[in-house]
């Protein structure tokens, strides 16, 4: 699989800290890996709707707040032609859907075609820039109370 | 030609010139800064500028313990002594053969000054302390450079080996354990006759490898054991004898291995931070960048070994970083984890550094190099084929204006807010001053510190050579030494040591908050005292950096409206109070004549408030993050 293969190769560049999988009775797979500030993140993959979803990758996102609406720009920029082409993300190969159930905010990288490999990368690019490049800058105190990252 | 490196510190003499000529000054600007109302005014004793005009003497045998080991210090190139009494024979003997010592008002300061000293130097300095309360003095700042990587030699008296474990007096503690986990080598001396050898082990230390500093205390018997001639010791050899200037250089097939995906990368980005300070390799680094456009960003404890200037500098393009396909890590001694920089996944990772077992730790690395900063960089410069990479480089000039704009932006709102001073405000004001004013952009050294104003300084502020910001809280995060370094970093200066030679005797600029503030600001009085001329901007915001709320917020609260600046007038120096921030330039600008014209410090209190950080909602843009690594850089 395409994507188990994509996500091993960061596991063993040690980009992840460490790498396990299971697979649901709906035939979903599971991806676990320890990555930035070796926190735990989830990335779940369906076959049939061709999507990679990290499922609940913020807690504590008030709808409609501030930094509701930043997550929602920060995403559509990602697309934006403005953006050097080597950063951008190429809504004909891969879709990103912004969900937010409850303060509970996943990502959905839907794949049109089948170009998995493009689609793992984009989607592990963007949510490291979504953490260390644009929450760590924008909104420090989130990041502290959310993630519990050293605060002093 | 002399290189600017090899240049001889400012002399002594003309330090204690400027300290002498300035001695009149003093008493004018007391009468017009404080005037006081009743009682003597503050004065500065004869004693003190008769005390530095003294002579220095080499000691020769015999000779005392504590002489030899000075005679050691001296030889070693020991550039400074920062200390309070205690100790007194080690002290006594240092400032005889000539070093520069100055005595401060608390160990703890005293060792932020050696400290801050060496971090805009790249010389070895000294710190002392009187056995057991001078020494734990010390310890947070012992502490703080050792994750600093500095090169440090914390010394202190340490009872009498005869009266061990007898609680025999007052003091009395077994202090090596104290420094357990803060230090690269450290010993108490218990054989007299060894007392050179051990001066020996503590140099070879603090001069190769990765440095980190070297605690070496001295029981009664060592300091006063008596030497007729050299066959006395033990040991008495030349460094040369004892230690070695070779570096290690690397391994040809890594060089060429490196050289390669150097050569096949689009976006190669190096990542140049304490080992390229200390190792003085910028002038390889900056060729080597230059030969084949490859982008270079800044970390660590100093800035400016990579010009910010340079149209290959990332430091102030933090949007580029992620962009970066292959990441080199040059002499990064403290190494961030994944997710402290803002690196690609997919980016290359190599690491040079001169300690292999580092190499590895923390980042996961594709490609590991061991060797000297500075030996490296040249094969990598003689092993890549000159190159040219538009796009990137253009790339790099598109996120630094972008990040200027932003910066822009703060300002105008900073200055939208009229009751109080705003970071942004003393932030930008700062930087047009220093960079875009009369002064010439690389004259003047900075201490960057404090905590929420740290977070808008380090955006605002530029080094466009070696040695030119010290950055205050680093690895260690601790707020408070700010005034110490400050003190250190203008002793730096006034001497004119390594790369502050070309701007010797200029003022320097530091920034605290009042939080920072409380722990050393007693220095401003060793500051009027050595006539040290120093603007220290305190950022008022009545509080800690942080908040509480309910039954905790008052111990995250102080009394508004403190007047830090009465503080300095009491100690000696200038105080300036600012409320507006259409005031903070003028006041700034008069602050560093004095400066200047008569060497006399100030510290101005900038009035501020908490609800800048703590109602970013209502004050945007409230508290910043931050992207490391880079002008912004304060973890690693």
């Amino acid at each position: 699989m395409v994507v188990r293969t994509e996500l091993e190769r960061y596991a063993e560049r040690g980009v992840f800290g460490s790498f396990s999988e299971t697979v649901a009775k709906s035939g979903s797979v599971e991806f676990r890996f320890n990555w930035l500030w070796k926190l735990p993140f989830h990335l779940t993959f369906d076959s049939k709707p061709q999507t990679l979803t990290f499922k609940k990758l913020l807690p504590d996102v008030e709808p409609g707040s501030d930094l509701d609406a930043g997550l929602k720009a920060f995403l559509k920029d990602c697309s934006s032609a403005e953006r050097p082409e080597h950063r951008r993300i190429d809504r004909e190969r891969v879709s990103v859907r912004f969900s937010n159930r409850r303060g509970a905010v996943s990502l959905t990288f839907r794949v049109t075609g089948f170009d998995y490999e493009y689609a793992v990368n984009r989607a592990i690019n963007l949510v490291n820039e979504l953490f260390v490049g644009f929450l760590n800058l924008r909104y420090p105190e989130y990041m502290i109370k959310a993630f519990r990252l050293p605060e002093e | 030609m002399q290189n600017e490196n090899e240049r001889e510190p400012g002399s002594r003499r003309s330090f204690i010139k400027g300290l002498t000529a300035a001695t009149g000054a003093l008493a004018a600007v007391k009468g017009a800064a404080a005037a006081p109302t009743n009682g003597p005014s503050i004065r500065l004793p004869d004693a003190i500028p008769a005390s530095l005009n003294t002579p220095a003497k080499a000691a020769s045998f015999p000779m005392r313990g504590a002489q030899v080991f000075a005679r050691a210090c001296k030889q070693e190139g020991l550039a400074a002594l920062f200390c309070c009494p205690g100790n007194y024979d080690i002290i006594n003997a240092i400032a005889d053969e000539g070093i520069p010592s100055f005595g401060g008002r608390t160990e703890g300061a005293m060792c932020a000054a050696a400290d801050g000293f060496i971090r805009v130097t790249g010389e070895v300095a000294a710190c002392s302390g009187t056995e057991g309360p001078g020494f734990t003095n010390m310890i947070m700042n012992i502490a703080v450079a050792n994750a600093a990587r500095t090169p440090l030699l914390v010394l202190a008296s340490n009872k009498r080996i005869a009266d061990e474990d007898a609680e025999m007096g007052i003091q009395t503690v077994y202090q090596q354990p104290t420094t357990e986990g803060m230090k690269k080598y450290g010993k108490r001396l218990i054989d007299p006759k060894r007392v050179h050898e051990y001066a020996a082990y503590a140099f070879r230390q603090l001069k190769t490898g990765v440095p980190r500093p070297v605690h070496l205390d001295f029981p009664a018997e060592i300091a006063a054991a008596r030497f007729k001639d050299a066959s006395d010791l033990r040991y008495y050899y030349d460094k040369s004898k004892y230690r070695t200037e070779a570096k290690p250089y690397p391994d040809p097939k890594q060089i060429r291995l490196l050289a390669e995906r150097i050569q096949k990368s689009e976006r190669p980005i190096i990542v140049a931070s304490t080992g390229v300070f200390y190792g003085r390799a910028w002038g390889a680094l900056k060729e080597l960048a230059e030969k084949a456009d490859i982008a270079v960003v800044e970390s660590g404890t100093s800035r400016g070994h990579f010009s910010d200037g340079h149209r290959l500098s990332a430091s102030t393009a933090p949007g580029a970083l992620l962009s970066a396909d292959l990441v080199v890590f040059v002499g990064q001694y403290s190494m961030p984890n994944v997710g402290e920089v803002a690196f690609s996944p997919d980016a290359f990772y190599a690491r040079i550094d001169p300690d292999p077992s580092d190499i590895g730790r923390n980042m996961p690395i594709d490609l590991g190099i061991v060797s000297s900063e500075q030996a490296a960089l040249e094969a990598l410069t003689d092993a890549v084929a000159p190159q040219r990479r538009e796009a990137w480089v253009a790339e790099l000039a598109a996120a630094r204006k972008k990040f200027e704009d932003e910066n822009a932006e703060y300002y105008k709102i900073g200055m939208s807010y009229k009751d109080a001073v705003h970071a942004a405000v003393i932030a930008h004001e700062l930087s047009d001053f220093l960079y875009r004013g009369d002064l010439p952009k690389e004259q003047t050294t900075v201490v960057s510190g404090g905590y929420g104003i740290g977070r808008y300084c380090r955006r605002f502020f530029r080094a466009y050579r070696p040695g030119q910001i010290c950055n205050g809280a680093y690895q260690y995060g601790a707020i408070g030494p700010d005034c110490g370094y400050a003190f250190g970093v203008s002793a730096a200066v006034q001497l004119g040591v390594g790369p502050q030679a070309a701007h010797q005797g200029a003022p320097i600029i530091a920034v605290t908050g009042d939080a920072g503030f409380a722990y050393t600001g007693m220095e401003l009085e060793t500051m009027s005292k050595y006539k040290m001329p120093v603007v220290m901007v305190v950022y008022n915001n009545n509080t800690w950096g942080v908040s509480g709320s309910g039954r905790s917020a008052h111990m995250y609260l102080f009394q508004e409206n403190l007047r830090y600046d009465k503080v300095a007038e009491a100690l000696g120096a200038r105080g300036e109070y600012v409320t507006k921030p259409e005031d903070f330039r003028p006041a700034l600008q008069r602050s560093y004549e004095i400066a200047a014209k008569e060497r006399i410090s100030t510290v101005i209190n900038c009035q501020s408030k908490k609800e800048f950080w703590q109602q970013a909602q209502q004050y945007p843009p409230g508290f910043l993050g931050k992207v490391e690594p880079g002008c912004m850089a304060y973890d690693h």
